[in-house]
């Protein structure tokens, strides 16, 4: 056989849908094919990339119509969701595991894990365990292990969402490095940083059409007019949401919104500190974007400020009051906590309870920014992972509060949904509303953000204007090793 | 605690089981106090025991025995014998003393040879070695693997699912209403997590390997030491159990 895996006439139905997540597919993927995956949310691409790994229908079950030839190949997979990958009691273990499991020698596990390791930067972490690493270092590992074993095919599902810059670069530089003989598969929402490294890309549309563009740039060429897809995310063009060097705002203490005063926490005693005398002043009006390396305290740091931590309740002042002096209500329907995981989020058995839930508070006059309306029987845990980040969005949206803390908001966002959530904090912002974001996504960051937050370590290194954060980048440039996937424009500036 | 000797989990586990089924179908006071001056023994000699971490874990356990102890003692059915002494109102009779003293004696025993097995050998390296050395699935051992991953999440998760729950609904408590959504929010993430641990099980080749043909990064070795351990192991208890039963002093009875 010449190819891996064919896919002829191929359509694919879940159990609970009435209608195909795929229909009628024909692909043809061959040793060595470097292919990118994109399109709406919800359009099956990672229903795609479990028909090609055989995921589909031999693990999770569903209708397969049409004809699938394939080669005895191995695969290797980064999922979305990296915790879930995680089956060994540790790291240097997550790696050597595909390894294990085609029987190589002993001697050949233990170099090439090795090898891994060190090319992926993550020495330090070779003997922790899966729990004790954070979102991204669970995805930088879960990367590593699949490069690692060298597989005939290798499906990346949006493999760098929660990645820091350092740990992007050293990922791209891995794939760059993947054998020619490797086919490799990537989904992915932001094409402009895979596209070095891919031929072909497979674009998937709402209307279950698939177009496979055998020239990328006849993609990007199509992309704007054909698919109407946002520049930004072909050519990194800035969008101009903001000026981007406008002042931040400054007041004295007295004026801020939610203060931050020697915010120190561990998860427990023995554990080293997470966050480090963190001292803060946050504004009305303003976006914040935390940003920083993997593990160094973002996550930690909003969930501070929503109040989960009884213990520096007393370092955490909302409108003047110390958050262990306030009554709960009070300071529970001030503010919006959107997680990492929008699963947490939800709190009905379908969509349509969801929504009548913050409906019924909702001024009249709102406009819908994504469309659920139509769906409302589907249960929101069926949901695709963008999909289920939208409906967060939108029940955010409906339900207006002064102070807005979002993880990872554009995660798995499709290129309309991205460009309507950035509207969308945008007018919040303009209302008053206080906007605090944790996010990789610089574009996002830069250009809706009136200050940046740069942690390292537990500690805010850099606490100012996206212009004056370029400037600190220019001048401490070790703290950014490797290629910084800053917007374009920006990135010539300081290369 | 530094063992004199090392041994394969597996090796420790099967001492423990030759030592709890004596104490399990005895009821008299030797037998009990045989095995668990064995299980010491055992403890001294062999165990990485963490010795916080087991008297964390034996000390709360032994108000059990403590209270069996006293439960029979003061409220068991009358036997014919000698009243020993009054006390609060309550007769205690010398054969009702010697039942509360030999359930009190064997429930001790047990937990002290349950609880330095737990404190002493290491799950993971249990779980390898019996992929190992007896062939368990491996499918059915990094499934193991992947619980234990996820165990000290849970506790973490809880927290941030209530309190993201807390928040949506501005603050307003109500327990039942808030229950039913976080444990339809955990159950489906523990469904979902099962279901992925699965793919990448799958996906990674696990599904095509018979554990004898796998490689193992950490070899969990048989060494002739744990053979030997396990052998003497067994004719120790063996031979302490049948001059018990010689002597007379062994009394039967299950559970």
């Amino acid at each position: 056989m010449n190819y891996l895996v064919s896919l002829q006439d191929v359509s694919v139905t879940f159990a609970a849908q009435k209608h195909p997540v795929l229909k009628n597919i024909n692909l043809i993927i061959k040793k060595g094919d470097r292919l990118l995956i994109t399109g709406c949310s919800g359009t099956g691409k990672s229903t795609l990339l479990y028909i090609l790994a055989e995921i589909i229908p031999k693990i999770i079950y569903a209708k397969v119509e049409g004809l699938i030839l394939r080669d005895n190949f191995s695969t290797g997979i980064v999922m979305q969701n990296p915790m879930s990958q995680m089956v060994t009691p540790s790291v240097e273990e997550e790696i050597a595991f595909s390894m294990e499991n085609r029987s190589m020698p002993l001697e050949e596990i233990k170099e090439k894990t090795d090898n891994a390791i060190r090319k992926a930067g993550i020495t330090g972490l070779k003997h922790k365990k899966p729990f004790e690493l954070s979102g991204g270092e669970m995805q930088k590992v879960a990367l590593t292990a699949a490069v690692a074993s060298e597989p005939d095919l290798l499906l990346l599902d949006e493999p760098t969402s929660f990645l820091d810059n350092e740990s992007t670069y050293n990922f791209l530089k891995t794939l760059g490095n993947v054998s020619d003989k490797t086919a490799v598969i990537i989904v992915e929402h932001r094409i402009k940083k895979f596209l070095k490294y891919i031929d072909k890309i497979l674009y998937l549309d709402d209307h279950g059409e698939i177009y496979l563009y055998e020239d990328k740039y006849a993609f990007l060429k199509n992309a704007d007019n054909s698919h109407k897809l946002k520049p930004r995310f072909i050519s990194g063009n800035n969008p101009g949401f903001m000026p981007f060097d406008k002042p931040i705002k400054r007041g004295n203490s007295c004026d801020s919104f939610i203060s931050v005063k020697g915010l120190s926490f561990s998860y427990n005693r023995k554990e080293e500190k997470v966050l480090k005398n963190i001292n803060v002043e946050m504004y009305r009006g303003e976006t914040i974007a935390v940003m920083g390396p993997n593990g160094s305290g973002k996550t930690t740091f909003i969930e501070n400020i929503a109040g989960f931590y009884k213990k520096t309740k007393k370092n955490i002042s909302f409108n003047g009051k110390t958050l262990d002096k306030l009554k709960k209500r009070e300071f529970y329907s001030s503010l919006h906590y959107l997680p990492q995981n929008p699963e947490y989020f939800f709190l009905y058995q379908s969509v349509g309870e969801e929504l009548k839930d913050v409906m019924r508070i909702t001024s009249t006059g709102y406009k819908p920014l994504f469309n659920f309306y139509e769906t409302p029987n589907r249960s929101p845990y069926n949901l695709s992972e963008g999909e289920k980040r939208r409906l967060t969005l939108e029940l955010v949206l409906c339900d207006k509060r002064p102070v807005l803390l979002a993880d990872e908001p554009t995660y798995g966002l499709d290129f309309d949904a991205y460009y309507k959530t950035a509207e969308a904090f945008n007018r919040l912002k303009e209302e008053g509303t206080l906007i605090v974001i944790v996010t990789h996504d610089p574009e996002f960051a830069f250009f809706l953000s009136d200050r940046i937050l740069f942690f390292k370590d537990g500690s805010i290194i850099f606490n100012g204007s996206p212009g004056r954060y370029i400037e600190y980048i220019e001048s401490n440039k070790d703290l950014f090793p490797g290629e910084l996937y800053l917007p374009a424009g920006l990135n010539e500036r300081i290369l | 605690m530094i063992p004199v000797v090392s041994v394969n989990p597996l090796a420790a586990l099967i001492a423990v089981i030759i030592n709890t089924i004596p104490v399990f179908i005895s009821f008299d006071i030797y037998t009990p106090a045989v095995f668990l001056a064995l299980a010491v023994a055992n403890t001294i000699l062999v165990s990485h025991i963490r010795v916080k971490e087991f008297l964390k874990l034996f000390m709360p356990l032994t108000t059990l025995p403590v209270s069996l102890f006293f439960l029979n003692l003061f409220f068991s059915a009358s036997i014919e014998s000698s009243a020993l002494y009054h006390l609060f109102g309550f007769t205690i009779q010398s054969r009702i003393l010697l039942r509360a003293f030999i359930i009190f004696l064997r429930s001790f025993t047990l937990i002290y040879i349950s609880v330095s097995y737990l404190t002493a050998v290491n799950a993971i390296e249990l779980v390898n070695s019996l992929m190992q050395q007896i062939h368990l699935s491996p499918r059915i051992g990094y499934s193991i693997y992947t619980a234990w991953n996820i165990i000290p999440f849970i506790g973490r998760e809880i927290t941030r699912i209530k309190n993201v729950h807390l928040i949506r609904s501005g603050g307003k408590r109500n327990r039942i209403k808030e229950t039913i959504p976080l444990i339809v929010t955990i159950l489906i993430n523990s469904i979902r997590h099962a279901e992925r641990a699965s793919v990448s099980m799958y996906i990674r080749g696990l599904e095509d390997s018979g554990s004898k043909k796998r490689t193992f990064l950490h070899n969990s070795k048989w060494r002739p030491t744990d053979t030997i351990y396990a052998v003497s192991y067994f004719f120790i208890a063996f031979g302490l159990f049948f001059i018990i039963i010689k002597k007379g002093l062994f009394r039967f009875s299950l559970g």
